[in-house]
């Protein structure tokens, strides 16, 4: 990085900030999933220690022994701060109350440190300029952790604390309980690994390291001698060996200015182990939503589907209502014209004999036809009009009878409650509930299907009223008249006046005006099954088309909208891991010690003994 | 004494057998493995190879990780014959030294069932890792005749497979080395091993290993008191070896007894061989001790087999209330079920009598049923023509029958869901296979298939047939007067027909007739009447029945209940049946197994031994005082 280290180190930090605002948001989210509400009391518990670090972000490091019970923890803190503080001995367990050793300089209270639960010890040091040290009792003794015991002591006291100093020995090094306290305090804290008692074991700190590699990171561990350190310390010497490193260490890493951003990793790690957890909670119950989700999908495109064939059926059956729809969409194109005054008259006669029918023509799919010509308000005003039963009665119609609502409701519940949603708000349980919704998503079906119908009528007119076809109609509906006319002027004109002939009587114009008809009415027929042509086809795919098109709203749309929001939800929860882990990344390249910690996406896979975990 | 341990060793092996027939008939109530039960392990790892052979006993080296006890067991071996590494747990399978000439006698893979025997070879074979339990033996000069001294894997680190190990050896021990030390005598993992072996009355002896003399004589005191409060244990030898590294790889170790209670007096400078002290062991005493204490943990209230009755119980209770719950008439739903369409059971019933019908008024009825198909014929097709085309009345029962069949799988689903809810641990896995939405579809589709490939009117055909039958044999009176009226109405049918026609009682009469009989249960005695002569001389009937035998439309009212009743009862068989086979599975009838496994033989047969058992031990405690270890 080209810039300012320092400004770096800050927008890291405001990067840790946002990180946690984020959080704090996710987990304010109500969503109706079980594995992401438990996700979200875990989450809250880890906000709840971040809040605790946010308080005491420029405090010092709280640094605490752990190890198990002889390891020596109490005479390695009487030897970094060079004094005999805490008790020391051969009776197992020797500390039980936890001590807190801080500089005269210090106030314990701002330490947000629980103190009636400590010994404190005012200790002058060099040691605890910029730190406190809190001798921790073992955690091997007790074998139940009942309140007051010193395991119960431990877990409330170990998170507040920054660094553990894990002291172990020869002995020691692979106990399984210290192995699987130590798994559960680590979280969150940095690490130092210390082998104590160099004076009679052997060195392990090979064997050990390879044992914590496995879940930790160990940069180093320290071999040390401390009833030495401390008598060299007491005789006014410099301590020797590995001891001497430690304590520089101590000194060299722990300072102020390191506060805040050890605290900020620490933050870091937490929230990403408990972010891994959640993210595997969450994957290891998605399955179950899939699951769900794709029932819903069927259900959807079985419901669409069956609405599809009876709306196709109906379609095909009315027959006369495409015919009427048809030519006053034509006698519309065309205004008015001979040829168009006469389809417009049938249509009138036909528009007026189904009014009578109109009433028997009561099924959404006919009406849904009849549409634009009755009036798209009509329509509407109809369906509002109609009360109730007569709305769910229509639900039957579109092939959506009780029993199928009540079946599909049955099996949903089963993929629902399988995926952790069963919130009875989010199923409809009444089979009034379903009713209305079928109703619902019919007519909004049916709003669709008009608008396609619509359309068909509109792409089938343009086809046959042609400037081409319009003329030949016209002329051909004309040519009789106009022959006519010839026939009854040349009689009266000529053959009358000038020939002295007959005028035409009854007997001429009662077959004329008969065969007038009959050629209006042959052109009509034939107009009309131009018309008519490939209409069947355009039906078929109409219903095609609606049965495939994605059609929006199902049976459960509060169980749609909810999978809805779950998906969203842990896409979002994803990206929290995500830029956790991002951040770690770069924190891991900017700051490298000796200080080591726990892998945070190391997660147990059977037992699960973290600190956020209770 | 020796008669009560073959008696009690008899019991032993017959309640062995007992519970494992128990479990497997248990298997049902997904009890824990038996092999995961401590008691069941000492009864297959101590009692059954040891009881009634008291003439050897077992002796282990045991305790934490990393505090010499291979160092110890060696001293005991006088060789290096286990390999001691400074890393932690580092012994990871069990060494056995055995006096000469005891495998002539004793057959090592009986007492030692679960490991893997092999001769020892190497020192270092117990530190290889292996998933396999392996014991390597090996002859010893130096072993006391009887006595088989072992080194085991630690009981405290990481690796839980080694406190397996560990308990397994502790389980076939009688005596158990406890190593102890400063670091350790005091940790979790170390009191709870020793307290088990306390609770089975095993002889202890305690090694403090990595003492600091002298500073150290005045703390294992200490030490000594906190562990035998904590594990309840009260050691026979106490011993103290010093942190000498050297002498340790050595192989020359000192062991200094020490009195227990403290006896100020002692000699403290004089070391002991552990080897001699365990020789003089009253062999006799410690095994009977170690048997009886291992027979009294497996009778424990709390842990031993009455607990593992206790929990069979619970479980099997757990089934109980669900049988309870499912089992009850309510779910079946017979009180939903639809009636069969009347107008087609009068159309068969008609048809049964015509199929009773003999002669002359067989032929008459068919004649005048045949004319007025005819006449009808043209008002039936203009009806449907104006009204459309009726559905057949069987498809419309169909359809009601289904919403019926759904009403009951809704209740079957709410009522798993209930049990469910209420958290059967027992029970919850099934019942979440039952309810998930892939088996609620594949139940619809199943049924449905079955439903739609029902030929329902040959149901309801079987039906009249078998209660019209039973109506001739029941009641011969009845029977005999209807065929009299059936034959009178068609002496006079000739009449009434041309008469009712006229009258335009015909389609009018078949109006009626199709509004009253599509109407459930409508007026019997007009079916009756119908039965009688036909759909148009229904008046006729009528007139006879209420003039001819007006007490006998009760009779008649009531059978036609009881054929609804009995077509009903056939209807939801089937649909128990269909549930069985595509939803229940072996479900129900494992409930009511799960149910019955507390007054099941077999259990009743555990219960009976444990009694027995019960018994013998305590004639044993009567006998015997706890005697002394050692001499």
């Amino acid at each position: 990085m080209s810039h300012n280290p320092e400004v770096a180190q800050l927008e890291m930090l405001a990067e840790i900030d946002e990180l946690v605002a984020r959080l704090n948001r996710w987990v304010e989210q109500e969503v109706p999933w079980g594995p992401t509400r438990q996700c979200r009391s875990l989450l809250k518990r880890l906000l709840t220690r971040v809040d605790s670090l946010r308080i005491r972000l420029e405090t010092p490091l709280v640094l605490a022994t752990f190890g198990g019970t002889g390891t020596g923890k109490s005479s390695l803190v009487n030897a970094l701060v060079g004094q005999d503080i805490s008790r020391t001995g051969k009776q197992r367990p020797t500390t039980t109350k936890p001590l807190l050793l801080v500089h005269p300089q210090c106030e314990p209270e701002t330490l947000g440190l629980p103190l009636e639960e400590f010994e404190l010890h005012v200790v002058e040091s060099p040691l605890l300029r910029d730190i406190v040290i809190v001798d921790c009792p073992d955690m091997d003794t007790p074998e139940l952790e009942t309140a007051g015991s010193n395991l119960d002591l431990l877990h409330r006291v170990l998170p507040l604390c920054d660094v553990l100093i894990i002291v172990s020995t020869q002995q020691k090094y692979r106990d399984a309980i210290v192995t699987d306290e130590l798994a559960r305090a680590a979280a969150g804290c940095r690490l130092l690994f210390v082998q104590s008692h160099a004076e009679v074991d052997d060195d392990i700190r090979q064997d050990w390291a390879k044992q914590l590699s496995e879940h930790y990171e160990v940069p180093e561990l320290f071999f040390v001698d401390s009833l030495r350190a401390l008598q060299e310390q007491q005789a006014g010497q410099r301590p020797s060996g590995d001891f001497a490193r430690l304590q520089d260490m101590l000194t060299g890493q722990m300072i102020s200015s390191q506060r805040v951003q050890i605290r900020r990793a620490n933050l870091l790690d937490l929230a990403l182990e408990a972010l891994e957890r959640c993210v595997q909670k969450v994957d290891g119950s998605w399955p179950e939503v899939e699951e769900l989700k794709a029932a819903l999908e069927e259900q959807k495109h079985r419901l669409c589907g069956s609405m599809s064939d009876v709306l196709k059926q109906e379609l095909q059956v009315s027959s006369n209502l495409w015919e009427r729809r048809l030519l006053s969409r034509v006698t519309e194109v065309w205004g008015f014209s001979p040829f168009s005054a006469t389809l417009r008259f049938y249509n009138g006669m036909g528009s007026f004999i189904a009014s009578f029918s109109f009433f028997r023509a009561r099924t959404p799919v006919q009406m849904a036809v009849i549409g634009a010509m009755e009036g798209a308000r009509r329509l509407k005003t109809h369906f509002q009009a109609s009360d109730a039963e007569e709305r769910l009665e229509r639900v039957s119609s579109l092939g959506m009878n009780d029993d199928e609502l009540r079946e599909a409701q049955m099996i949903i519940r089963g993929y629902a409650r399988s995926a952790e949603i069963s919130d009875d708000d989010l199923m409809q349980t009444t089979l009034d509930a379903m009713r209305h919704t079928a109703a619902k998503v019919q007519d909004s079906f049916l709003g669709e299907a008009g608008r396609k119908i619509d359309d068909v009528i509109e792409q089938q007119a343009r086809r046959h009223t042609g400037a081409f076809t319009r003329t030949i109609y016209e002329l051909l509906f004309l040519s009789f008249p106009a022959f006519l006319l010839y026939a009854i002027g040349k009689n009266f004109f000529y053959d009358s006046f000038y020939r002295g002939q007959d005028l035409y009587t009854l007997d001429f114009y009662v077959p004329a005006g008969i065969f007038l008809l009959l050629w209006a009415g042959l052109l009509m027929l034939l107009y009309i099954r131009k018309c008519r042509r490939g209409l069947d086809q355009r039906i078929d795919a109409l219903a095609q088309d609606l049965a495939e098109s994605r059609f929006q709203g199902g049976l459960f749309p509060a169980l749609e909208d909810a999978v809805r929001l779950i998906d969203h939800d842990r896409e979002s929860l994803k990206s929290l891991q995500q830029s956790a882990e991002q951040l770690r990344h770069s924190l891991a390249l900017s700051n490298r010690g000796p200080l080591g910690r726990k892998d945070p996406t190391d997660l147990p896979v059977s037992k699960e003994p973290s600190s956020l975990q209770e | 004494m020796n008669e009560l341990f073959q008696e009690s060793s008899a019991v032993v092996r017959q309640l062995s057998d007992a519970i494992q027939t128990l479990d497997r008939s248990a298997s049902l109530l997904k009890l824990p493995e038996l092999r995961s039960l401590e008691w069941h392990e000492t009864l297959r790892q101590k009692l059954l190879p040891q009881l009634g052979e008291q003439s050897f006993l077992v002796a282990a080296v045991v305790g934490g990780t990393n505090i010499g006890k291979s160092v110890i067991f060696n001293h005991l071996a006088r060789f290096s014959a286990s390999e001691v590494c400074p890393l932690a747990s580092g012994t990871k399978h069990a060494t056995c030294l055995v006096p000469p000439g005891f495998t002539e006698d004793f057959s090592l893979s009986e007492i030692f069932s679960d490991f893997r025997l092999e001769e020892w070879s190497d020192a270092s074979k117990a530190v290889m890792e292996s998933e396999e339990h392996y014991l390597f033996w090996k002859q010893s000069d130096q072993t006391p005749e009887n006595l088989l001294i072992l080194d085991t894997p630690d009981v405290d680190s990481d690796a839980p497979v080694n406190w397996d190990r560990a308990d397994m050896i502790r389980r076939s021990a009688d005596v158990l080395i406890a190593v102890l030390t400063q670091q350790k005598y005091n940790d979790a993992a170390v009191k709870k091993f020793f307290r088990k072996a306390g609770a089975e009355d095993k002889a202890i002896l305690v090694v403090f290993n990595q003492c600091d003399l002298p500073d150290d004589e005045e703390y294992w005191p200490l030490w000594l008191e906190k562990f035998c409060s904590e594990t309840d244990i009260l050691p026979e030898y106490v011993y103290l070896a010093p942190r000498d590294k050297q002498a340790a790889a050595e192989n020359r170790l000192p062991f200094y007894p020490r009195s227990w209670p403290v006896d100020p007096n002692q000699d403290k400078e004089q070391a002991h061989s552990l080897m001699q002290d365990l020789s003089q062991l009253h062999f006799a005493d410690i095994k009977l001790r170690s048997l009886r204490g291992s027979l009294r943990s497996l009778l424990d209230q709390e842990f031993g087999i009455p607990a593992w009755l206790n929990d069979i119980r619970r479980r099997s209770g757990v089934y109980q209330s669900a049988t309870a719950h499912l089992g009850d008439d309510q779910l079946a739903g017979s009180d939903h079920w639809p009636p069969a369409p009347n107008g087609l059971v009068v159309d068969l019933i008609r048809e049964w009598w015509r199929e009773q019908r003999e002669g002359w008024s067989r032929s008459v009825h068919d004649f005048y049923n045949a004319v007025g198909k005819g006449v009808m014929w043209p008002y039936r097709k203009a009806r449907e023509s104006l009204s459309g085309p009726q559905e057949l009345p069987i498809e419309l029962y169909r359809q009601k029958e289904w919403s019926a069949i759904l009403e009951t799988v809704k209740r079957v689903f709410d009522r798993l869901e209930f049990m469910s809810e209420t958290d059967n641990k027992v029970l919850s896995e099934r019942l979440k296979s039952l309810l998930d939405g892939k088996s609620r579809s594949d139940l619809f589709r199943l049924l449905e298939n079955a439903h739609t490939a029902l030929d329902l009117e040959q149901e309801l055909k079987e039906t009249v047939a078998s209660e019209m039958h039973r109506f001739q044999e029941q009641s011969p009176n009845s029977y005999q007067f209807f065929k009299r009226i059936d034959q009178i109405s068609a002496a006079v049918r000739p009449a009434t027909s041309v008469a009712l026609f006229m009258v335009g009682f015909g389609p009018a009469g078949d109006a009626a007739a199709q509004a009253m009989a599509h109407s459930a249960f409508g007026s019997v005695v007009h079916v009756a009447g119908d039965v009688v002569g036909g759909t148009a001389a229904a008046a006729v009937g009528e007139t006879a029945v209420s003039s001819g035998a007006s007490s006998l439309s009760a009779n008649l009212e009531a059978r036609f209940r009881a054929l609804h009743a009995a077509f009903v009862a056939r209807r939801v068989t089937w649909l128990l049946e269909q549930l069985q086979e595509h939803l229940w599975g072996s479900f129900l009838e494992d409930l009511q197994t799960g149910a019955g496994i507390c007054q099941s033989e077999e259990f009743l047969d555990v219960e009976e031994l444990v009694r027995k058992l019960q018994r013998t031990i305590e004639t044993l405690e009567e006998h015997t005082s706890r005697p002394s270890a050692a001499e």
